[in-house]
């Protein structure tokens, strides 16, 4: 009896700094955020409750809102393929073995190593449309490039262009999920005379289904909290030039939830975004955790 | 034995309050780099040396202006900040984030509220009483390359003065290379804002007596419709910011009026300072050239506002360093360390001869027309961004001036309500 309580007690003393930790700055805060989100709270005064008045304000008047969920969607619906797909990709090819793989796997890697700032701003002046690297590029093969971050129909596409430079991140989980395909499954389907193509896509794709998945959910995770990028971008030099521009089109669910919070001080506003991007997310990952059972194999 | 004990101990404790350890105030400051150099080695340091008693500790927080309202909320604020904008002093003070000065004023003998020019004096108070002080302000106005002038064939001493001379002078500063694409630019109307043009074309933007917000009158109307013409001239506002995301940081000698990109700008007094940093160019100063029934020489007025937070741990010692940076000595110091407007009309007059750039200031100032840089309302950021938003989609051509700024009246107007002050 003595002795398993003393265990109990070395238990909680061992977990303890996690358990404090949790319940003072995840789950707290979490409560307080949720309380928050039903009142009108500036930071300075005491909140005041107003029920549910920020969520109707939310999902009903504010055009703002709209336009944050639409260039988020655009971002998860479009560019989170393309950077899984430009992962996958990169991961594939330097799975190859060869005298230059690793110099190769760090060169691609590289990119993740930079700060996300430095990065953005690198990215303005490689897609600035008078100066930019890509323009003059495309200005040498004939093409007149697009306006890139001033042009809001090409100020997306800019930024997934950025992203798929540094993937490298999700293309070291996609390397180490194709370390595990077992050999024997290659050599057995080559007697069976597979090429490289085949082999790809009825071993290795299928046995990858789980890494992919993975990657996906914390892709989409991520993407829908999308922000030091564009925020860095369309603020450009200027700090008094507000984040989401041009036109509104860089003007994510994260940009907007934090001008909220902080330039506006609609602390309660921000907390209701909060919550609603929370159950999106959390609805979205339910949803491809159900799908998986259809395209994900656990079973090498 | 005991009695002298204790004697000891009261004359121990009599010299310790005599000697009293000097007070330390937190002071929090906008003003970075070189700038608060100079600012601590003249200003800071002399206000030391006269109240020993003082220890000033100064910290920039420029660029990272949220931390004062999460310092307030923490409970652990400076005790003295200037880096609070003019507009943002209603949003405060209604936040109940800043001291009400009242009482330390009445009692001052430096303060004087009749000194301060009356645009200044305004955005010092919310609701009648007094919240921050200004020790230094600044005007808006554009400069112009005498140069690029000469260069084109316009006259360098006879700057535009209606809106067509502007424009007609900006056509001819403008270049464009074989292909048709912008390589100068005579100057960017859009970039100095519906805010500064619709008050030219003499719009307001908020009806302090109705309490209500007058974005669509029609003056402001006119104002951006003769904005997007004029982006219109030079191919529409895609074409036109392009051309800016190449410009150089405005804080660098690439910083397009001195790297030769733009031949006119919109400025205020710290051209001067840019021009020992960055230039020199042969720059000349004109107001912003007003349309028929618009307002002649007008000015934004802006400034960083010296204030208490709430909660701060020494406000007399606060209130006695805020005395004495926004009285006439500090004003004139702090005048000439940065080479900005004294918002104290005493001063400017006296510095007139020294810093020819505030003789625009002295009189644009004195006009009733002259705005604060954005609504006296405590929802002053939240108008400025949605603003800049409608105005935007006139600019880009989505929406008609009218429609954009109907809707922009819309969108800001509900938020006033709302917010319920």
């Amino acid at each position: 009896m003595r002795r398993s309580l003393r265990k109990l007690a070395m238990g909680l003393f061992f977990v303890g700094p996690w358990v404090i930790g949790f319940l003072g700055f995840t789950l707290y805060p979490m409560v307080m955020s949720a309380y928050y989100s039903l009142t009108n709270y500036n930071l300075v005064n005491p909140p005041k409750y107003i029920g549910w008045n920020n969520y109707i304000r939310l999902l009903q008047m504010d055009p703002q809102f709209k336009t944050a969920i639409g260039n988020t969607m655009y971002m998860v619906l479009f560019g989170l393929p393309i950077w899984l797909f430009v992962a996958l990709v990169m991961a594939v090819l330097l799975n190859e073995k060869g005298k230059l793989t690793t110099f190769f796997r760090t060169l691609f890697y590289l990119p993740s190593v930079v700060p996300t700032v430095a990065a953005s701003v690198l990215w303005m002046w490689v897609l600035n449309p008078q100066y930019g690297i890509v323009n003059t590029l495309l200005k040498s093969l004939g093409f007149s490039g697009p306006g890139w971050f001033t042009d809001p129909k090409w100020s997306k596409p800019g930024l997934i262009l950025m992203g798929a430079w540094a993937t490298g991140g999700t293309m070291i989980i996609f390397l180490a999920g194709l370390q595990n395909v077992p050999e024997a499954l290659y050599e057995s389907a080559e007697l069976d005379g597979a090429g490289w193509w085949r082999k790809l896509v009825h071993i290795t794709l299928p046995i990858l289904t789980p890494t992919i998945f993975f990657n996906l959910i914390m892709g989409m995770i991520s993407t829908f909290q999308y922000f030091t990028q564009a925020f860095v971008i369309s603020r450009g030099a200027g700090s008094n030039v507000p984040p989401g521009g041009p036109l509104g089109s860089t003007l994510f669910y994260a940009i907007y939830l934090y001008q909220n919070a902080f330039s506006y001080l609609r602390m309660g506003y921000a907390a209701a975004m909060a919550w609603l991007l929370f159950i999106v997310i959390l609805v979205s990952t339910l949803l491809l955790f159900r799908s998986s059972g259809k395209w994900v194999h656990y079973d090498t | 034995m005991k009695r002298t004990v204790l004697a000891f101990l009261l004359v121990l404790l009599v010299s310790a309050l005599a000697y009293a350890e000097p007070v330390t105030i937190e002071y929090w400051t906008g003003w970075g780099g070189e700038e608060l150099e100079d600012i601590q080695k003249y200003v800071i340091d002399e206000f030391m040396k006269e109240n020993p008693d003082i220890i000033v500790q100064t910290s920039t927080i420029f660029g990272s202006y949220d931390k004062l309202l999460t310092a307030i909320a923490a409970g652990t604020p400076p005790d003295v900040v200037s880096a609070v904008w003019e507009t943002q002093i209603p949003g405060l003070a209604e936040r109940g984030a800043l001291m009400n000065l009242d009482e330390f004023a009445a009692k001052s003998e430096l303060y004087d509220p009749d000194d301060f020019y009356p645009a200044n004096y305004r955005q010092s108070l919310y609701k009648g009483s007094l919240y921050g002080i200004p020790a230094t302000t600044n005007t808006s106005f554009i400069v112009y390359n005498k140069d690029l002038f000469r260069e084109v064939g316009l006259d360098p001493e006879n700057p535009p003065r209606t809106l067509d001379e502007l424009v007609h002078a900006a056509d001819l500063l403008t270049k464009r290379d074989e292909n048709g694409k912008i390589v100068r630019l005579g100057y960017d109307a859009a970039g100095s804002g519906l805010w500064v043009w619709g008050h030219v074309f003499g719009g307001k933007f908020f009806d302090e007596e109705n309490d209500v917000f007058t974005i669509n009158s029609p003056e402001n109307i006119k104002a951006l419709t003769w904005m997007v013409d004029y982006v219109n001239r030079y191919g529409g506002m895609q074409v036109v910011q392009e051309f800016i995301s190449g410009l150089g940081n405005y804080w660098s000698p690439q910083n397009p009026l001195f790297a030769g990109q733009v031949a006119m700008a919109g400025f205020g007094e710290w051209i001067v300072q840019f021009n020992e940093r960055y230039g020199p160019i042969d720059y000349g100063i004109m107001a912003f050239p007003a349309p028929e029934g618009g307002v002649q020489n007008f000015t934004t007025v802006g400034g960083s506002m010296f204030c208490i937070p709430t909660g701060a741990k020494h406000p007399e010692a606060a209130w006695r360093f805020i005395e004495y940076i926004t009285g006439p000595k500090g004003v004139e110091q702090m005048a000439r360390t940065l080479t900005n407007m004294p918002p104290r009309r005493s001063v400017a007059e006296k510095l007139v001869h020294d810093l020819p750039v505030i003789n625009f200031g002295l009189h644009a100032l004195e006009s009733p027309k002259a705005a604060s840089g954005g609504p006296l309302t405590p929802i002053d950021q939240f108008f400025l961004d949605t603003l800049g938003q409608y105005v935007d989609q006139a600019l880009y051509g989505q929406l008609s001036p009218e429609e954009a700024l109907n809707q922009a009246q819309q969108m800001v107007q509900f938020e006033y309500e709302m917010a319920a002050f």
